[in-house]
Order: structure tokens, then C-alpha cells, then sequence
């Protein structure tokens, strides 16, 4: 443009005036000779050969004179005339480049846009997907702590320390009482054979009670042989010895039947004594199995509710380091602001650009405001150019501040007026 | 009653990691996505703390913390700055605007909710 302009300018200023012709010298000199011929031929002549000479020399120059105005009128109009081509060539370029670049500009505008929507979209789902975690993980840790009976669920809900400790407590109720039926099985095992010994006595008891009966037998038969001696003096007597033999054989009878008795009450008990030492038996293995199996329970669910507990606290440390991380990437994820807010400056800048290219797209195509002079015309077009450049530079001053000051994703700094 | 807070910004994404943080620490927290919104729901009700951005469309910070100031319940009302600015010249207008600190994006969550706890007392 300014080159454009100043051929312009320099057109009037740099054709040449070396092209005068040596055919205009030659009037002059052909009035020259003449004039000097008559003076030689006509000494007395006078001054008319000088003042011929002169009026000759004075027509050649003005010839040469128009002659010089004519062609320098016709160079004049060719370089104007390529100016003004250059000019118009110029200012299509202008369009087409102000056209190309706007164009430009504007997909950069509408890509920019795109990459701030996809960061947003992208961001905001970021965002959710983080939140959502930390309260995935808050609530697992709680859930974790409750598991360990740490915390209780609700109302007269309680945790598997608190299920385990109860189950605990009534298997010791059944131990407990499992131990207390083995002793009291032994203590009526002793007392059975206590019992049967005392019916061992009773026995042994009858056994003289029969011999007894044997020996009043014997002398009931003697009593009888000495009545019968006697006589009719020991009929009498006969009588009382044969009812004293029927006692004898009675109370032999009773006694066997007494024995019977006690003989079945004494297998019985016997019986009773071989099924409580069994019962006893048993049920002191089972007491000592089940003691056993309880302690083995006990510290089974000891170590489990240990490593549930491990495992919560290792959770809760999981879940602390989850909200540390979250907090992290809400730091991190910040960055959207910022690149938002850089592209948004760098839209600024690029639309800066657009509109300084816009100014001298104007000024290109600005018409001198119908000036006829050249002069006017390139002096209106010199304050435009001025004016527009001034524009451009205060579209560009006002895009030199960049909003974000940061160079990387560490926090910013604080301060409390 | 938890305290009240006005988060405002433009950036949807900042209003959001502000209200997990402020939420997730006990506060009631309502947004605004620019200085007018802002002063509209600031009228309507009272808050204990504005957090603000400075670069919104429309009404910037600076003018919001202005504005607020003239209002009679956010004389004494602490109005803290949450932007991407840096520079000292900005910072001095916002304390000049009445603002009660500057804090530069992006920002801890911690660091944020001390800075909120100790100017709300």
C-alpha cells in the first residue's frame, strides 16, 4: 500500500529529460550558419543576421519546450494510469485477504468455542464422577466402621462385634450349663451306689432272716417229735410246733420274695448306674468339646472382628486418602477456568487482529472523499491511514492484558486485606 | 444454622467445585453466574460471605464488591475474591472496592475452607 502510494507519489518527480531530440536544434542551427554566411557575404549587413540567429535559437527552444510538456504529460498519465491499476490490484487483494482472514477468524472463533464447550462438558462430568466418589467413599468407610460394630446401624441394630459377642455369651450359658447337668449326673451316680450298697445290706440282712426261719423251722419239727412223745399231754404242744413250722415257712417265703424285690430294685439301680456313668461320661466330653469349640469360636471371631477392624481402619485410611486425592483433582481440575479464560484472551487477540486487518482493508479501499486533487486525495488518505492505524493500535493495547497470570496448576496465592 | 454463602462466577465448572468444597464442610451455599444475579439474590437474602470472581460478563467483581458495600446488610459483610488475577494493581482495587481478601485460582479445597472459616469467625 505505501509502496503503491508512493509511486504515486514519486510519478510526477521521475521521468527523465534526457529524450530531447536533436531535430529541434536544428532550426537554430540552420539560421545559425545562414546568419553567419550573410555577415560574411554582406559585412555591412548590420544586426539583422545576429537578431536572426536569435529569433531561430528562441523558436527552437520554445518547440523544445512544448515538445518536453507534452511528453512529460504523456508519462505522467501512463504511470498514473499503472497506479491506478496497482491500486485497484491492491485493493482487491485487500478484500480478498480481509475476506480470507475473516473467515479464518471466525472458524478460529467457532473452534475455539468448541475445544471451551468440550472442556466444560468433559470438566463437569469430571466433576460429578470425583464428587460421586468421595461420597462413595465416605459412605463406605461408614458402612465398613458399622460391619466392625464400631458404630451402631440404627435403633436395636448393632454390628458384628455386637452379633458375635451375644452368640458368645449364650454359647457360654450352654457350656455353663452342659457342666453343671455332669455334676449333677455324678453326685446321683454316687448316691445310686450309695443306695446300692445299703441294699446289698438288706440282702444280707434276709440271708439271716432266712436262716432264722430255717433253724425255728428245725426246732419247730423237733418240738413237734417231742409232743409226739408226750403223748396225749403234748397234743397241744404238737399244735403250737406245727403253727411256729408254718411261720418259719412263711417268713422263708416273704424273704425270698423280699429278695426278688430288692434283688430287681438293686439291677435297676445298677442299670440307672450304668447309664448315668455313660450320660456322665458323655456329657462331660461333650462339655469339654463344646468348651473347646467355643474357645476356638471366640478366638476365630476374635481375629475375624480384628481383621474386620484392620480392614475398616484401612478403609477409612483409603477413604481419607480418596478425599485427599478428590481434592487434588478439584485443584487440578481448575484448569478449565484457566484454559477457558486463555482461549477466551486468545479469541480477544485474534479478534484484535481481525478488526487492525479490518482498518487497513478500510483504508485500502477508503476514496480520497471526492477530491480531484491528487494532492487532497493522498493527504485524506494519509489522516485515514493515521486514524486507522491509531485504532489498530488501541485494539491491540487493550488484548496485550492477559487475564491468567498462571504459568502451571499449583494453587494460587491468598491474602486477607 | 449453617452459615450462608454466595459463591459467584462464570465458570460453571468453579461454582460447582466451590459448592462440593463449601457443602461437603457444612455451609448452605447458593450460586450466582454473574454480578447482577449475584445482587439480586443478595437483596432477597442475607449472606454470611460472598465469594466472587473479578472477570464476569456484564458486572465484574470489582463493581459487585462495590455495590454490595453500598448495601446496608453487607457493610461489614466479608467479601472474598476468587480469580485468575494476579497483579498487584487489580488487587488493590479489589481492596479498595471493599473487598476482604484475594485469592488466586486455582484453589485448595483446605486452603479455601480455612481462609472461609477464619473470616467468618
Amino acid at each position: 500500500m505505501k509502496k503503491t502510494t508512493d509511486s504515486k507519489f514519486s510519478s510526477g518527480r521521475t521521468f527523465s529529460t534526457a529524450g530531447a531530440s536533436l531535430p529541434l536544434l536544428l532550426p537554430p542551427l540552420v539560421v545559425t550558419v545562414a546568419g553567419c554566411a550573410s555577415a560574411l557575404a554582406w559585412p555591412g549587413s548590420g544586426v539583422w543576421p545576429v537578431l536572426g540567429t536569435a529569433a531561430g535559437w528562441g523558436v527552437s527552444g520554445l518547440l523544445l519546450w512544448r515538445r518536453r510538456q507534452k511528453n512529460a504529460v504523456q508519462r505522467w498519465q501512463a504511470i498514473d494510469s499503472q497506479v491506478m491499476q496497482l491500486t485497484d490490484r491492491t485493493e482487491e487483494l485487500f478484500r480478498y485477504l480481509s475476506q480470507q482472514f475473516t473467515s479464518e477468524f471466525s472458524h478460529i472463533e467457532q473452534e475455539n468455542r468448541q475445544v471451551q464447550d468440550i472442556l466444560a462438558d468433559a470438566i463437569d462430568k469430571l466433576i460429578n464422577s470425583f464428587t460421586g466418589l468421595e461420597k462413595n467413599a465416605g459412605q463406605q468407610q461408614e458402612l465398613a466402621l458399622s460391619l466392625a460394630g464400631r458404630r451402631r446401624l440404627g435403633d436395636g441394630q448393632q454390628g458384628l462385634e455386637g452379633f458375635l459377642k451375644q452368640i458368645t455369651d449364650v454359647l457360654q450359658t450352654f457350656v455353663q450349663a452342659a457342666q453343671q447337668n455332669s455334676r449333677v449326673t455324678r453326685e446321683l451316680m454316687e448316691r445310686v451306689q450309695r443306695t446300692n450298697s445299703d441294699f446289698q445290706d438288706v440282702l444280707q440282712m434276709l440271708t439271716e432272716v432266712r436262716k432264722i426261719a430255717d433253724q425255728t423251722n428245725l426246732l419247730a419239727i423237733n418240738a413237734a417229735v417231742e409232743a409226739a412223745r408226750a403223748g396225749q399231754a403234748g397234743r397241744g404242744f404238737a399244735v403250737v410246733a406245727e403253727e411256729v413250722r408254718n411261720l418259719s415257712v412263711r417268713s422263708n417265703k416273704f424273704s425270698e420274695r423280699i429278695e426278688e424285690s430288692v434283688e430287681r430294685i438293686a439291677q435297676a439301680l445298677r442299670q440307672a448306674q450304668t447309664g448315668m456313668e455313660k450320660l456322665a461320661e458323655e456329657g462331660t466330653a461333650a462339655t469339654q468339646d463344646a468348651q473347646q469349640r467355643m474357645d476356638g469360636l471366640l478366638g476365630q471371631t476374635q481375629t475375624f472382628n480384628s481383621q474386620v477392624a484392620q480392614t475398616a481402619d484401612s478403609l477409612g485410611h483409603l477413604s481419607e486418602e480418596v478425599g485427599h486425592q478428590v481434592r487434588s483433582a478439584v485443584t487440578s481440575l481448575q484448569f478449565q477456568d484457566l484454559t477457558t479464560q486463555v482461549l477466551g484472551h486468545v479469541t480477544q487477540r485474534v479478534q484484535t487482529l481481525g478488526a487492525v486487518l479490518e482498518q487497513l482493508a478500510d483504508l485500502a479501499l477508503a476514496e480520497s472523499n471526492g477530491a480531484n486533487d491528487a494532492a487532497e486525495g493522498c493527504r485524506q488518505r494519509l489522516e485515514a491511514f493515521q486514524v486507522g492505524l491509531e485504532r489498530a493500535s488501541h485494539l491491540i493495547e487493550q488484548a496485550q492484558h492477559s487475564p491468567v497470570s498462571q504459568k502451571s496448576l499449583a494453587e494460587g496465592d491468598i491474602e486477607l486485606f | 444454622m449453617a452459615k450462608t454463602i454466595l459463591a459467584v462466577d462464570d465458570s460453571r465448572s468453579i461454582l460447582q467445585m466451590v459448592s462440593f468444597t463449601l457443602k461437603g464442610a457444612g455451609y448452605a451455599v447458593e450460586e450466582a453466574g454473574d454480578g447482577q444475579a449475584a445482587l439480586t439474590k443478595a437483596a432477597a437474602q442475607k449472606f454470611d460471605l460472598v465469594l466472587t470472581d473479578l472477570n464476569m460478563p456484564g458486572m465484574d467483581g470489582i463493581t459487585l464488591v462495590q455495590k454490595l458495600r453500598t448495601h446496608p446488610n453487607y457493610k461489614f459483610t466479608p467479601i472474598l475474591m476468587l480469580t485468575t488475577e494476579a497483579g498487584d494493581a487489580f488487587k488493590a482495587k479489589g481492596k479498595a472496592a471493599g473487598a476482604t481478601g484475594w485469592l488466586v485460582k486455582p484453589f485448595d479445597p483446605q486452603k479455601l475452607l480455612g481462609v472461609v472459616k477464619k473470616v467468618l469467625g
